[in-house]
């Protein structure tokens, strides 16, 4: 039950190009940027535009292959979450789940009971009569879940499953959406911004950037070696684009580093942003990457302060506040950076 | 009313007010003129009762044609992209700034007996509009059809297409969907729709006298009594015009928020 997806398709500005392989029983969180294409790569799958070119196939059977293939999305077995739930409001919550059943031809009564039990299996058994304007964000992601359930799909879409409720409700309400997803047995694909749903819920990771998908694999493999600022931003780590020559790597942004293990060609360089000291002076001893440049940007996040220096060297660095204090640090400021060499991974491009 | 809220101009409140007057005024004096007395006597006469109930079932009748020929029009007009969908959008929308007895004149033209159309109708299946109650009811159609085919088209353009395919994703057939998602949640403007429409045919004046013709009992609804009766008996004239008065009052109220936010 494998769903495969590699096409072509032009939406106004988007140029969508993606090679996506999603096995049964996994997870695929698709991460990126607003505008990078991620509910139409969903909105493909589902049948509710059709690609350009290339196919898209689930548990071997053909969905969209231009120009000879075209299932319509009511014949697609797919289960869709959408963003904001879209919930029919003239029915209620029960009849919103029964609304699939009734759809593939169930009797009226068959797909009642059978939206029931499924409300029951969410936790919303007792909001079954309730109208969606009447549910909490919660409730009403619940009811979409069991929605998308009724149908026995095939495979799994969440578009932004988690995006629209608060804080609290989020923590817990994704707790439970990891059962759910361990249970179905097809597989699943998940879009969402926020890495920590992908950390959370997801086997693996699809990094989508203007239509292209710039990294892929385990949530391991893409953290440990971000191949884009985007993913580097995600997980808060610096990244440096440059070519090395044995323990020296020039970044393309003219500043140079000394490295602890020899590479060579073009490579991505991350260093963590605690691991960049700051210093009003000169720093002494053992540290070989030092450099004089100056403040651009001060960001209190949380209880550390994230520190912009300039170009070339154009790092973050973190520190604690009251380090900062301690420094006086200010934009503008001219200050010391130090990274010590064995704080750089480098990995080729 | 916040406090801070500015006060509007006063000139502009005055002309305001003049323009209200405008309206106000010819409605106090028919309600001054009419014989109160007289009233209930004036609109139980035989006469009076046949063209009320006709009135009723041509404006019904008329009102659900448009419900029915209307509905697919309106989603056609706002959905699909056939060529020439302004023109089209123009011929059907026509009626409502044409002068009605142009359009009496035109469903002559094609319906009448000696028209190709009306003369085939006439010979197969035997159906006869001009001087016959179908006509009445045809030219309202024609004239209150448009204030529905404009209050749905506008619900269907701005209601959110992404419900749709989710009824779709969920396995409903496109007849499913228009029917169980569509209808339902463009609900309250076809009702306002409808009832634009049914007021509207129930006004119906020109289009019905000079295609159906001025018969009693078959072709003579209200408006058409209001202008038989001025000539002879004013008092009665009055009665029958503060129904559809009042009538119209009625549902322009009930509807105002409801038409204002559709268009």
């Amino acid at each position: 039950m494998t769903l495969r997806a590699a096409f072509r398709l032009g939406l106004g500005e988007l140029d969508l190009d993606v090679d996506v392989t999603v096995p049964a029983g996994t997870v695929t969180a698709v991460l990126g940027p607003n505008g990078a294409g991620k509910t139409t790569l969903l909105r493909a799958v589902a049948g509710t535009i059709a690609i350009d070119s290339g196919s898209i196939s689930l548990d071997g059977v053909t969905l969209d292959e231009p120009p000879a293939v075209f299932v319509e999305p009511e014949a697609r077995r797919v289960g869709m979450v959408h963003q904001d739930y879209l919930l029919f409001p003239h029915l209620s919550a029960l009849d919103n789940v029964a609304f699939g059943p009734r759809s593939r031809g169930s009797s009226s009564r068959a797909a009642r009971t059978h939206a029931r039990r499924l409300l029951d299996r969410v936790g919303v058994g007792g909001q079954a009569d309730a109208k969606p304007r009447a549910l909490s964000g919660g409730q009403a992601q619940r009811v979409a879940l069991a929605r998308a359930l009724a149908t026995d799909p095939a495979a799994l879409l969440l578009d932004e499953p988690l995006s629209a409720l608060d804080a609290g409700t989020r923590v817990e309400v994704r707790r439970d959406l990891r059962g759910y997803l361990a249970e179905f047995a097809g597989p699943t694909i998940m879009v969402t911004h926020d890495p920590v749903d992908a950390l959370a819920l997801a086997d693996h990771v699809a990094i989508l950037e203007a239509g292209r998908l710039t990294q892929a694999g385990t949530i391991d493999e893409v953290t440990s070696r971000p191949r884009s600022r985007y993913v580097a931003d995600l997980i808060g780590t610096n990244l440096v684009h440059g070519t090395a020559g044995g323990t020296v790597l020039h970044a393309d942004t003219g500043a140079t580093f000394t490295v602890a293990e020899a590479a060579s060609g073009a490579v991505f360089a991350t260093i963590a942003p605690a691991a960049v000291a700051l210093h009003r002076h000169e720093p002494e001893g053992s540290p070989r990457n030092r450099w004089q440049t100056r403040i651009e940007h001060l960001d209190l996040l949380g209880d550390r302060v994230r520190v912009r220096l300039a170009p070339p060297v154009g790092l973050v660095a973190e520190v604690t506040p009251a380090a900062a204090a301690e420094l006086a640090l200010g934009e503008g400021d001219p200050i010391w950076a130090s990274v010590k060499a064995t704080e750089i991974t480098t990995y080729p491009r | 009313m916040n406090r801070a809220r500015r006060r509007p101009p006063a000139l502009v409140v005055v002309v305001a007010v003049v323009a209200v007057a405008f309206f106000a005024i010819p409605l106090v004096a028919i309600l001054q003129r009419a014989d109160w007395a007289t009233v209930v006597h004036d609109l139980t006469t035989p006469e009076a009762i046949a063209a009320l109930r006709l009135s009723l079932v041509c404006s019904v009748a008329a009102a659900a044609f448009s419900v029915l020929l209307g509905t697919p029009l309106a989603w056609v007009l706002a959905r699909t992209h056939v060529p020439g969908r302004p023109f089209v959008r123009g011929v059907v929308l026509l009626p409502m700034v044409l002068p009605p007895v142009v359009g009496g004149v035109a469903l002559l033209a094609a319906f009448s007996l000696r028209s190709p159309i009306g003369g085939l109708l006439h010979d197969t299946l035997g159906i006869q509009f001009t001087f016959s109650t179908a006509g009445a009811i045809m030219a309202e159609t024609f004239v209150a059809m448009p204030f529905y085919v404009i209050t749905v088209e506008g619900a269907l353009r701005s209601m959110d297409l992404r419900f749709e395919e989710a009824a779709a994703v969920l396995g409903a057939r496109r007849f499913t969907v228009f029917s169980r998602v569509t209808m339902p949640l463009i609900a309250p403007s076809v009702v306002a729709g409808a009832l634009l429409a049914w007021a509207r045919a129930l006004g119906e004046f020109g289009a019905t006298i000079t295609f159906a013709g001025n018969i009693a009992g078959r072709t003579r609804t209200l408006p058409l009594a209001v202008y038989l009766e001025l000539e002879s008996d004013q008092e009665a004239a009055i009665a029958l015009s503060l129904v559809l008065l009042v009538v119209s009052l009625v549902v322009l109220v009930s509807l105002r928020d409801r038409w204002l936010r559709s268009t």
